[in-house]
């Protein structure tokens, strides 16, 4: 029993090492369907998306464009609403 | 039995690593990423206020200030004058929109009142460059794809009204104005009939 042939173990770790690999991606995958199923990434994503790109655009994070359903706080609309300084500004 | 037990047991910890490295690079290379995609804005940010410069000194023509205005941003954002089609860093951002070179834009409108005034003006104080980019956000397919944004991440984006969740969007622009140019001048003196003050 000890001196069992070398041969027949042999491809043992190989298949075990498969098998491992197997559930990990089934692992990874789970995880990843899950986090999309409850939007994670969206969430992660939102402040960098919305605010962040709103305030490199315009300097402020709750201004909105023509293109998004403004304008509201534009910096180069002179109209109620809108202002050309962001200094101490009035909300309205 | 002790033994064989042990032998059991060997491996777990890096299987464990191996599962949690996923998500640990996840986190790992996103804010290395979007360190990369800041650093990059403000680079944007200084070439569109260089650019926008550039537009903003008198020439003989518009068209003269437009392409030094051009020249400026091909020369800090894209590999070269012969190769402007291509993006400097493409591996951080990419231009989109725009044209000639991809992302670049010049709003010559000098209209942005609201209500738009009649009849429309032409500002010149309100013209300036504008260049707009596309990054990537997450480098391990975590965060999925083709998922419509909810916010306004498509302002002036893909144009198709839905944008990868993956990727973030930015615009820079640096409004100057422009100084009125010798072909304008000329232009305006010739509607007056006449030479006024030392001409143009």
């Amino acid at each position: 029993m000890v001196n069992r042939p070398r041969g027949n173990e042999e491809g043992q770790a190989i298949t075990e090492y498969v098998l491992m690999i197997a559930i990990v991606v089934t692992f990874y995958l789970t995880t990843v369907g899950f986090l999309n199923q409850f939007g994670f990434a969206q969430q992660l994503a939102s402040p960098i998306q919305n605010s962040f790109a709103r305030a490199y655009q315009y300097g402020k994070p709750d201004v909105y464009g023509f293109e998004n359903g403004g304008p509201k706080d534009h910096p180069r609309i002179t109209s109620p609403g809108n202002n050309r300084l962001f200094i101490n500004p009035i909300k309205q | 039995m002790i033994l064989r037990g042990k032998k059991k047991e060997e491996g777990q910890s890096t299987v464990e690593f191996a599962l949690t490295l996923i998500l640990l690079m996840g986190f790992v290379l996103f804010f290395f990423q979007l360190s990369m995609v800041f650093a990059f804005g403000n680079y944007v940010h200084y070439a569109t206020f260089m650019s926008a410069r550039a537009y903003l000194s008198a020439g003989p023509t518009r068209t003269d200030q437009v392409n030094r205005a051009r020249t400026v941003i091909i020369d800090t954002l894209k590999v070269s004058s012969t190769l402007a089609g291509q993006d400097r860093f493409p591996m951080i951002a990419r231009g989109i929109q725009g044209n000639d070179p991809a992302g670049f834009d010049v709003d010559m409108s000098g209209n942005q009142s609201f209500p738009a005034p009649n009849p429309p003006r032409n500002l010149s104080w309100l013209q300036g460059v504008r260049y707009t980019f596309r990054s990537r956000l997450f480098l391990l397919p975590f965060g999925g794809s083709g998922t419509p944004s909810s916010g306004n991440a498509n302002v002036q984006g893909s144009g198709n009204g839905t944008q990868d969740v993956n990727s973030l969007t930015l615009t820079s622009e640096s409004f100057l104005g422009r100084e009125p140019a010798d072909g304008d001048c000329q232009t305006q003196l010739a509607k007056w009939n006449g030479i006024y003050d030392n001409g143009c």
